[in-house]
């Protein structure tokens, strides 16, 4: 275990030392001239030349990359040429909105997307199925962008029940901040007012992000509840008469949950991908909308920062999901 | 489909050749896909945009870019069937020019990741060693990211627009390819009849052509078709970021933002084109399960 625990982090090191090389590598395809940019349209080549110098920018690449490595393994991140804050700063102010959209959207697609499959797996042909059937062919295809803006202009601008957009409603003050998660601080501090309104304002956004991978969680849980079903040991638990609840419980629901569990942690990174759209859809604070708002304002410096810090976080993720899943199924060989 | 050409002892006992059609149970199966009304939807419908991208300029009721400041922001009418924009342009005719760019990026983004990571992962599975394994480092690398992030970092970085979005999607998508195609080659080396052409003294590059690449190409051309649906809705949702086209061209994902600040009043701007790319998506999605079925039928049970 301890072989395979070393092997992992080494490969986590190896890639999250891959990523800064790529960053770096897409950092300098700018065409436009940074320096250009910091310095303004008047400056002279002298000092255009001066800042260039200051910014070690003048330097072979290997030697600017090895400064750069420097800064980010002291958690330098830069400072944003838009907020004139560290990029850093600005990344803990924006990522738990986030971490808790995605959270939310994850507990749907577990809580939706596996009973559903489960279910309609073990009664193919049903009205379960043909509506499970439909959703995984639709929400696979489902641009995210379009089904958000078809439930705010459905729930809010029809119904007015859900909220259009932000966190919170314009008269609710945020809860004392404890990690961010408005969810999490609102119940911790038992702030019950907070905890309702944001509770509303996350049903449009999670809904809308959690479609797609719910889709695909139905789709291949289905296909593997209907595997399992098929196979000789179930048939044989039936036959000794195991009562259908255990069997499905001990039986069929263990095994058939493999392919899901490993496509729950692939669905990460499309919930953090897709929460980009998301986020702008809703005018949700995290990190997608900052991003957008950066690459507007053409800030380089926040742009890659933001895309080394997500990947080290999804690659960290990734990591931690593939040491609980070699717990869980004892098939997988370590090291 | 070849027709097999088998002996046949006439009743004179003399030897004459027939030719025997298909093998029963394939063709049974082909007919038997083709006959599904999900496959005539989706190779209909695909057609049909296909139709519509390449002959759009004759088809559309307007120009799509003909100002009509008489009839800005109107709603759906028999006149302009989507409604109009600020602008008074036909909604309609501009998301009639849009399958356009939409059809036309995902050809380029798939051509190119398939270029790219055919090369790449063919020779890192045919040559082996150390070629081999800073492939599959390099594509760990690349799997790192969330798809939408690196694209975006690059599209930022070479300057938004239309290019720069195929550029950057195709850098996502190819380390896929390079993969698959690298396990396909490793597992047709080790056949019997590569060895035997190479005893018969076959160059490696007849080997790779002749029998790797004919061989191998099934499960690359389902993910292709597989990929048609993501790659169209990630390029839109790029040009719906703002990393696309500029605003006033024609295209999907620009339509759908620029309809966003005014969604409540004007739901039509933004709902159509949205539309229009589920629509394509989802027939481009159903095309992939139909020649999935075709050609690797096993792989759809497999997941």
């Amino acid at each position: 275990m301890t072989v395979f625990l070393v092997r992992r982090l080494g490969f986590l090191l190896f890639v999250v030392f891959g990523v800064s090389i790529i960053t770096f590598v897409i950092s300098h395809l700018v065409p436009a001239d940074p320096v250009g940019l910091v310095a303004g349209k008047e400056a002279s080549p002298a000092k255009l030349a001066l800042i260039r110098h200051t910014y070690g920018l003048d330097q072979p690449l290997p030697v600017q990359y090895v400064a750069y490595m420097g800064h980010l393994l002291r958690g330098d991140l830069g400072l944003s040429t838009f907020s004139r804050r560290p990029v850093l700063d600005d990344f803990l102010d924006y990522f738990p909105a986030t971490v808790e959209l995605t959270l939310f959207s994850m507990l749907l697609c577990v809580g939706v997307g596996l009973p559903l499959g489960v279910y309609s797996g073990l009664q193919p042909r049903g009205w379960l199925d043909h509506l499970t059937r439909i959703i995984s062919v639709a929400g696979t295809a489902m641009p995210l962008f379009w089904f958000g803006l078809l439930l705010q202009l459905f729930f809010y601008g029809q119904l007015g029940w859900l909220p259009e957009a932000g966190r919170l409603g314009l008269m609710q003050a945020a809860p004392r901040r404890i990690t961010g998660l408005f969810t999490l601080d609102s119940l911790l501090t038992l702030n019950l007012p907070a905890l309702g309104d944001s509770l509303k304002h996350l049903v449009l956004p999670s809904i809308t992000l959690a479609i797609s991978s719910l889709a695909l969680v139905v789709r291949v849980t289905r296909a593997s509840v209907l595997d399992v079903v098929s196979q000789d040991y179930v048939r044989t638990a039936r036959a000794k008469g195991v009562p259908r609840r255990a069997l499905i419980r001990r039986h069929i629901l263990r095994n058939a949950l493999i392919p899901t569990t490993t496509l729950l942690g692939l669905q990460v990174g499309n919930l953090l991908s897709g929460a980009f759209l998301v986020e702008v859809v809703f005018s949700w604070p995290g990190i997608g909308l900052y991003s957008t708002n950066t690459i507007r304002n053409f800030d380089y410096q926040a742009i890659m920062s933001i895309t080394i810090i997500v990947a080290v976080i999804y690659s960290l993720v990734n990591t931690v999901i593939d040491l609980v899943y070699t717990q869980l199924d004892p098939r997988i060989e370590l090291g | 489909m070849q027709q097999v050409t088998v002996p046949r002892i006439g009743e004179s006992g003399e030897v004459a050749e027939a030719a025997a059609p298909l093998a029963p149970a394939r063709r049974r199966r082909l007919l038997g896909v083709a006959r599904r009304p999900s496959t005539i939807i989706a190779v209909l419908g695909v057609l049909l945009l296909v139709v519509l991208a390449v002959a759009g300029s004759w088809l559309e009721p307007h120009s799509p870019y003909a100002l009509d400041l008489s009839n800005q922001n109107s709603p759906p009418t028999l006149l302009h069937p989507f409604g109009t924009d600020d602008l008074g342009r036909d909604l309609f005719s501009q998301v009639l020019a849009g399958a356009r760019y939409s059809l036309t990026a995902v050809v380029v983004v798939l051509s190119l990741a398939l270029v790219v990571g055919l090369t790449l992962g063919a020779l890192a599975g045919y040559v082996g060693g150390v070629l081999d394994e800073i492939l599959m480092r390099v594509t760990d690398i690349f799997f790192a990211f969330p798809t939408i992030i690196l694209a975006m970092a690059i599209a930022a970085s070479l300057g938004t627009g239309l290019t720069s979005c195929i550029v950057a999607i195709a850098a996502v998508w190819w380390p896929s390819y390079a993969r698959l195609v690298r396990g396909q080659v490793l597992a047709i080396k080790n056949n019997t009849y590569v060895d035997a052409a190479r005893s018969l003294g076959a160059s490696h590059l007849r080997i790779i052509a002749a029998h790797i690449l004919r061989n191998g190409t099934a499960p690359v051309l389902v993910q292709l078709t597989l990929d048609m649906g993501g790659v169209l809705v990630t390029y839109a949702g790029l040009s719906f970021l703002g990393l696309g086209a500029p605003i006033g061209t024609p295209e999907w994902g620009a339509l759908t933002a620029a309809g966003q600040s005014s969604l409540l009043n004007t739901w039509w701007l933004s709902i159509f084109p949205g539309t229009a790319i589920f629509v394509t998506a989802l027939l481009l999605n159903m095309l992939g399960d139909t020649v999935q079925d075709l050609l690797d039928p096993g792989a759809a049970a497999r997941l």
